[in-house]
C-alpha cells in the first residue's frame, strides 16, 4: 500500500530492541545447562550417541505431544487426554501391524483416524454440551487408558515393521534420528499456522477474549472444536513416533509423557515468544528439561530427580509467568 | 402509517439508512421488545435513550446479528434484509462497539481492530498493510496520536481504548456505527474527546446511533433522540424539539404532555 510506513514495521523493530534477554533467557540456560555437564562428565555426556540420540531423538516423542497440548490451550482449552490418546496410537499401530499383519502404513493411519475420533468427541461434549475442557478430557483420558489395556490384554506388544522403528529413530540426519527433524517439522508448521495464518490470530482471540471474538462474529465452537481435534491429531502422531521409537507399544508408559507435556509448554511460554504458547519455546523447554534430567542422572543422582524436575518446572513456570510479566500473563481461564 | 412511509422508501431521497418496523423479541415468556419503529439516518446521531431493562441492548444485538428477532421489519436503505449473525451486518455496513467488550485486553491494537478481517499476503498474515491502515485510520480521527499500535489495548486510557474501538469500527467503510455507552468509564476531558468523535463520524455522513444514559451527552451531540420504555419505542424527536425534561419523562413514565405513548398504552406496558 502507498501508506506503508517509510521505517521498519514496528513489529521487527520490537523484536530486535524489547525483551532480546527474556526471549532468549531459556535457550541460553540450556546451553550453559550442557556445558557445565559437558564439563563435568565429558566421557559420557557430551557423546554423539548421548547428546543425539538419546536426547534429541528420543524426547521427539515429548515434544510433540508437548506441540499437542499447545493447541487447545491457545484456544483457552485443556486437553488432559493426548497422553493416553498418545498411547492407544501406538498400541493401535502395534496390535494391527505385528498381531494382524497390517501394512505399517495403514496401521498409521488406523491410528491417527482413532487420534481424530477422539478430538471430535473431545469437542463435541466440550462446545455441544458445554462441558468445561479439564473434566471431559480427564474422563475421556481415563476411559481411552481402559480402552487400551482391554484391546492389549494389558500386554506389551513388540516387533513392530523396521520401516517405521528405522525412519523414526534409526536413520539419521546430520547424525540426529529423523524422529527428532519430524517434530521440528511439526513445531514449524505450528508456529506458521499460529503466528503468521489468520486462523491462529483468531485461535488466539477466542483463548484470550472470548466474548470479543463472539461478538466479531468468530465461530467459537467451531474454532474450539477444530483445536479438539488438532490436539487429538497431533497426540496420535506423537504415539506413532512413540511406537517407532521404541519399536513396541505398552499400556501405561505412554501416560508418563503428560506432566512433562504441560511443563514444556507453560515452560515454553515464558521463552521464545514470552507470554504465549508457543512451539519453539516448547522444544526449548523439552530439551532443556531433558538435558537437565540426563545430566543429573549422570551424575548419579537416583531417578526421582525427573519427578522433582518436571513437577518444579511447571508450577516455576506458571509462577514466572505470571509474576514477572503481568500484562502479558498467561491466561488460564478465557477472558470476559 | 406504512402507506406514506412505503412510498418514500422507494423514491430513494429521503430513505433512512435504517428502518425498523414493528419489532418483537421475546426470551422465553418474557417479551422484551414490543412492537418497536426505529430510524436511521445518514449523517445524524440518533440518541437510543430507555432506563434499564427498557430493551436498548436487545434491540441493538438484533440490528447487530447476536439475536434474531421473533417479528417485525428490518429495512436498509429501503431494503427489506435478513442479518442472522454478525458476519451479514458486517457485510452490510453495520458495526458495533459494545462497552467494555470491544477489544481484547492483553493482545495489540492492530491484532484488534483487524480481528475477523486479517488482510492476507499470499499464504501469510500481512502485518505491515494492517499495521499501516490502522495507523492512517487513528490518524484520520484526529485524536492524539497513540505511542505505537502494536501496544497492548491493556496499556491505553479509557478515551484511547474507546478510541481504537470506534477506528475499528469505521475502518470498513461502515455506513452505520452503533456505540453502546462510549463514555461511560471516562473522565471529563475523555468523554468530551469521544463526543467529538462520535459528531464528527456522523458529519462524515455515517449513521450513528448512540446509546447513552447520559442526557448531557445526549442532549450535546445527538440530532435525534429515540426513546425507549418497556420494550416499545415512546417517541423518536428531534433534540431541538426537546427539553431535558421532557426527554426525563419520556424515560420514566412512557409519555410527556402530548409527545410518547397514549396514556393507555403507557398504562398497558406497566
Amino acid at each position: 500500500m502507498s501508506t506503508a510506513p517509510a521505517q521498519a514495521p514496528s513489529r521487527v523493530r520490537s523484536w530486535l530492541s524489547r525483551d532480546m534477554a527474556e526471549r532468549l533467557a531459556l535457550p541460553v540456560v540450556w546451553i550453559a545447562t550442557i556445558v557445565v555437564f559437558g564439563f563435568l562428565r565429558p566421557d559420557t555426556f557430551l557423546t554423539t550417541d548421548n547428546m543425539f540420540v538419546n536426547i534429541l531423538g528420543t524426547q521427539a516423542v515429548q515434544v510433540m505431544l508437548a506441540l499437542a497440548l499447545i493447541v487447545p490451550l491457545v484456544a483457552g482449552e485443556y486437553d488432559i487426554s493426548v497422553a493416553a490418546n498418545l498411547s492407544l496410537s501406538a498400541m493401535i499401530v502395534a496390535l494391527l501391524n505385528v498381531d494382524h499383519g497390517v501394512s505399517i502404513w495403514i496401521a498409521i493411519l488406523a491410528a491417527l483416524a482413532a487420534g481424530a475420533v477422539i478430538g471430535i468427541v473431545n469437542g463435541g461434549l466440550i462446545v455441544l454440551l458445554g462441558i468445561d475442557s479439564f473434566i471431559v478430557t480427564l474422563g475421556t483420558s481415563t476411559f481411552i487408558a481402559g480402552v487400551v489395556l482391554w484391546i492389549s490384554d494389558s500386554r506389551t506388544v513388540g516387533g513392530i515393521s523396521g520401516d517405521l522403528v528405522n525412519n523414526v529413530i534409526i536413520n539419521k540426519l546430520l547424525g540426529i534420528p529423523l524422529g527428532f527433524w519430524y517434530a521440528l517439522v511439526f513445531s514449524a508448521i505450528l508456529l506458521y499456522v499460529l503466528e503468521f495464518t489468520a486462523l491462529g490470530r483468531r485461535l488466539l482471540f477466542v483463548g484470550r477474549g472470548r466474548s470479543v471474538a463472539r461478538l466479531s462474529g468468530l465461530h467459537v465452537g467451531r474454532l474450539r472444536w477444530g483445536a479438539m481435534v488438532a490436539s487429538g491429531l497431533l497426540a496420535a502422531a506423537a504415539g506413532v513416533i512413540y511406537a517407532g521409537t521404541t519399536g513396541s507399544a505398552d499400556p501405561t508408559s505412554g501416560l508418563n509423557f503428560l506432566l512433562p507435556a504441560f511443563s514444556a509448554a507453560f515452560l515454553g511460554a515464558t521463552t521464545i515468544q514470552p507470554g504465549r504458547f508457543n512451539p519453539f519455546g516448547a522444544v526449548v523447554a523439552v530439551y532443556f528439561l531433558a538435558t537437565g534430567i540426563t545430566g543429573l542422572q549422570q551424575l548419579g543422582v537416583d531417578t526421582f530427580i525427573q519427578q522433582l524436575f518436571y513437577g518444579g518446572a511447571l508450577v516455576l513456570a506458571v509462577a514466572l509467568s505470571q509474576l514477572a510479566r503481568k500484562r502479558n500473563a498467561i491466561q488460564f481461564t478465557p477472558g470476559e | 402509517m406504512s402507506e406514506p412511509d412505503a412510498s418514500a422508501a422507494t423514491a430513494g431521497g429521503d430513505t433512512p439508512l435504517l428502518e425498523l418496523r414493528g419489532i418483537h423479541k421475546s426470551f422465553g415468556a418474557v417479551e422484551v421488545l414490543r412492537g418497536v419503529d426505529l430510524k436511521v439516518r445518514s449523517g445524524r446521531v440518533t440518541a437510543l435513550v430507555g432506563d434499564n431493562g427498557a430493551g436498548k441492548s436487545t434491540l441493538i444485538k438484533g440490528v447487530a446479528g447476536i439475536h434474531n428477532f421473533d417479528a417485525g421489519e428490518y429495512l436498509y436503505e429501503g431494503v427489506p434484509v435478513e442479518v442472522h449473525d454478525p458476519k451479514a451486518a458486517n457485510a452490510l455496513g453495520i458495526e458495533v462497539v459494545y462497552q467494555d467488550l470491544a477489544l481484547c485486553n492483553n493482545l495489540d491494537v492492530v491484532h484488534n481492530m483487524f480481528l475477523g478481517r486479517e488482510v492476507m499476503k499470499g499464504i501469510t498474515l500481512n502485518e505491515d498493510v494492517m499495521e499501516a491502515r490502522a495507523r492512517k485510520t487513528l490518524d484520520g480521527l484526529a485524536v492524539r496520536t497513540l505511542r505505537s499500535v502494536r501496544q497492548p489495548v491493556a496499556s491505553l486510557s479509557g478515551g484511547q481504548r474507546q478510541t481504537v474501538a470506534i477506528a475499528r469500527a469505521v475502518l470498513w467503510n461502515s455506513k452505520l456505527v452503533i456505540l453502546d455507552e462510549p463514555t461511560a468509564a471516562l473522565g471529563v476531558a475523555q468523554t468530551e474527546q469521544v463526543l467529538r468523535l462520535v459528531r464528527q463520524l456522523a458529519d462524515n455522513g455515517l449513521g450513528v446511533i448512540l446509546i447513552s444514559h447520559n442526557l448531557g451527552d445526549v442532549m450535546q451531540v445527538a440530532d435525534d433522540i429515540a426513546v425507549l420504555y418497556l420494550g416499545q419505542l415512546a417517541a423518536q424527536v428531534d433534540t431541538k424539539d426537546v427539553q431535558r425534561n421532557q426527554v426525563v419523562e419520556l424515560i420514566t413514565a412512557g409519555r410527556s404532555g402530548d409527545i410518547g405513548l397514549s396514556p393507555a398504552m403507557a398504562e398497558v406496558a406497566l
